[in-house]
């Protein structure tokens, strides 16, 4: 699990989107709302939103059209998130 | 201030203006400090002692330089201007700049050890240069301070916006409590939420959704509205926080229930902004809550409305039964079966309580002729789907199912009425209502033949597959009607046949 996470995070965006999750970690957003805060295209964002997903880093709920995207609460993947990202500071 | 003045002491520009001016001047001493001390015995203490005594020798500032130091810092404090200085018998040179923002001195930079007065040229450029430093300092501590407290709001906004997305777009109670619930545990980052609704002549609180993610679960209990935070929070109209509990009443009009949160999973107590959060929340989700609850009420006069004008056609001759449960359920299951959603199921579940509504305008004699029906005759008989169908499109909640009452005697080989529709230009749903609304007509008795059983009725059934049936629908039927569970309610419904 840790390996996948670290390969992921070799992607600029899923790092960033990471790191705002990990820093924001009650936030929940759509893709719109997630591309504006790592300023970067609707597509691009979801489809990284969706491995992030697919990895167990991000959680979906789906309502009709409308996906929120939320932190995970596994423990042990936070806890994994925790060691990669050292000095990201949560807020 | 002590915000501007961190960020001057880590400002890049600032370090460069030090190496430069070091070159400049020989390298002086730097000190930057926050405040100026104001007493020898304060200034003894300071690095500015330090460095003059490393730079003569290790001999001590006298009194005399040390009260001509303390008169330039409280010229530099008031006049807000840099300020010379001489100390060691006029032999070493330092100077006070003040650094200023707001007309308020938030720190000040100390020179010691110049080998004379700074000249008037290089003093106007260390003012300028140091003034650009507190500038920069000052714009990137309200840049800071933006990100510290207006980014966390925007964040929170966006999340709020998504969840009210989220909860508004169901109107099936049964759906949105939970969601509701999964929902605040993830803004709120906590490990229980508990939803109850108000049941204000009971004046209790129900537990209608409750999520909980910790090992030890807390029963499900209803509260009496005053008691324990949910109870108190609903009673005083407004949330209760505690360490380990954050209570927000749901208020629309008046307060419908209250959603409780307990234990962070960071351990950490519950704040005021997570209150905020979730008083914002609870707001979006009155709303839903009452909005699905009259959507429910609006269902249910629908319901009331048509078993209402199924009992009149009850008291028709040749009119539906009583087996109305056995052909909901019948109807559920052949719905799921087809991958139908819940509005879709309902509807097929009103029509088959009023398929033969278009009967209440077709003579009784017809209905009651024992023998077999004229050409004429039966042409009227024919006429009764368009009827209902026009009678039920006056009612709006109906108009959906319409099209289901009009062609459920259209026959899968096109030989059926009123249309001659053939194969899947047949709605699925009136597809499989010709098969449900035949079913029931083979096991009620009719003035012309006896009631089959519901053995005979299903071989009938099959029978009239492909010709008159849709063969997958006839399939899904047979497998739903000979589960035990709906032959059971069948049989109980119509009596022994």
């Amino acid at each position: 699990m840790k390996e996948k996470i670290k390969k992921m995070l070799k992607n600029k965006l899923a790092k960033d989107i990471l790191v705002f999750f990990y820093q924001n970690q009650a936030s929940i957003d759509s893709v719109g709302g997630v591309s504006a805060w790592v300023h970067k295209g609707r597509k691009d964002v979801h489809a990284v939103l969706e491995e992030l997903v697919k990895l167990g880093v991000l959680v979906k709920d789906t309502q009709g059209s409308t996906k929120g995207y939320s932190y995970t609460r596994d423990k042990k993947v936070m806890e994994i998130i925790e060691s990669l990202m050292g000095d990201g500071k949560k807020k | 201030m002590e915000k501007v003045f961190a960020k001057f002491k880590e400002n890049y520009d600032l370090h460069q203006e030090i190496s430069v001016f070091n070159e400049c001047l020989d390298n002086p001493a730097w000190m930057i400090m926050a405040r100026l001390p104001k007493t020898s015995a304060e200034l003894k203490k300071t690095k500015i002692i330090k460095s003059i005594k490393e730079s003569f020798d290790g001999r001590a500032c006298s009194k005399r330089d040390m009260v001509e130091m303390l008169g330039a810092f409280d010229r530099s404090r008031k006049a807000k201007r840099l300020i010379n200085f001489q100390y060691n018998k006029r032999k070493g040179y330092g100077l006070c700049y003040p650094l200023v923002y707001d007309g308020e001195a938030f720190g000040f930079i100390v020179l010691c050890g110049l080998k004379k007065i700074m000249p008037p040229a290089l003093a106007k450029i260390f003012s300028a240069y140091t003034n650009a430093v507190v500038r920069e300092s000052r714009r990137e501590s309200e840049i800071e301070e933006i990100n510290n407290t207006v980014r966390p709001r925007a964040v929170a906004l966006s999340t709020v916006h998504t969840v009210h997305r989220l909860m508004t777009s169901t109107l099936d109670l049964n759906e949105l409590l939970p969601r509701i619930a999964r929902l605040s545990l993830q803004v709120i980052r906590a490990n229980r939420c508990s939803i109850k609704l108000a049941d204000k002549k009971q004046k209790v609180l129900l537990p209608k959704a409750t999520i909980d993610l910790r090992e030890k679960k807390a029963k499900l209990k209803k509260v009496r509205i005053g008691k324990y935070a949910p109870g108190k929070a609903v009673k005083k109209e407004t949330p209760i926080r505690g360490k380990n509990y954050l209570a927000v009443p749901l208020i629309d009009e008046n307060v419908i229930g209250v959603i409780t949160l307990y234990d962070k999973i960071d351990g950490k107590p519950f704040t005021q902004f997570d209150e905020e959060i979730m008083r914002t929340l609870c707001e979006q989700a009155a709303i839903a809550i009452k909005n699905a609850q009259l959507f429910r009420e609006q269902e249910e006069l629908t319901l009331s409305s048509i078993k209402c004008i199924a009992q009149l056609l009850e008291n028709r001759p040749h009119g539906v039964h009583h087996a109305e449960a056995s052909f909901m359920k019948l109807m559920s299951i052949i719905g799921v079966k087809l991958n139908m959603n819940e509005t879709e199921i309902r509807l097929l579940q009103y029509a088959a309580m009023l398929h033969d509504a278009g009967q209440i305008s077709i003579p009784e004699k017809l209905l009651m002729k024992k023998g077999e029906l004229t050409g004429k005759e039966y042409d009227i008989v024919k006429t009764h789907p368009l009827k209902g169908a026009t009678i039920l499109s006056k009612f709006k909640p109906l108009k959906p199912i319409v099209p289901i009452i009009l062609y459920h005697h259209e026959n899968f080989n096109g030989t059926g009425y009123p249309k001659g529709l053939k194969g899947k230009d047949i709605p699925l749903a009136a597809r499989v209502l010709a098969v449900v609304s035949a079913f029931e007509a083979m096991i009620t008795e009719k003035p012309y033949r006896k009631a089959l059983s519901i053995n005979e009725a299903i071989r009938e059934v099959q029978k009239n597959e492909k010709t008159q049936f849709d063969p997958e629908v006839v399939r899904i039927f047979c497998e739903a009607v000979n589960r035990k569970d709906v032959k059971k309610l069948l049989r109980k419904e119509l009596g022994n046949i």
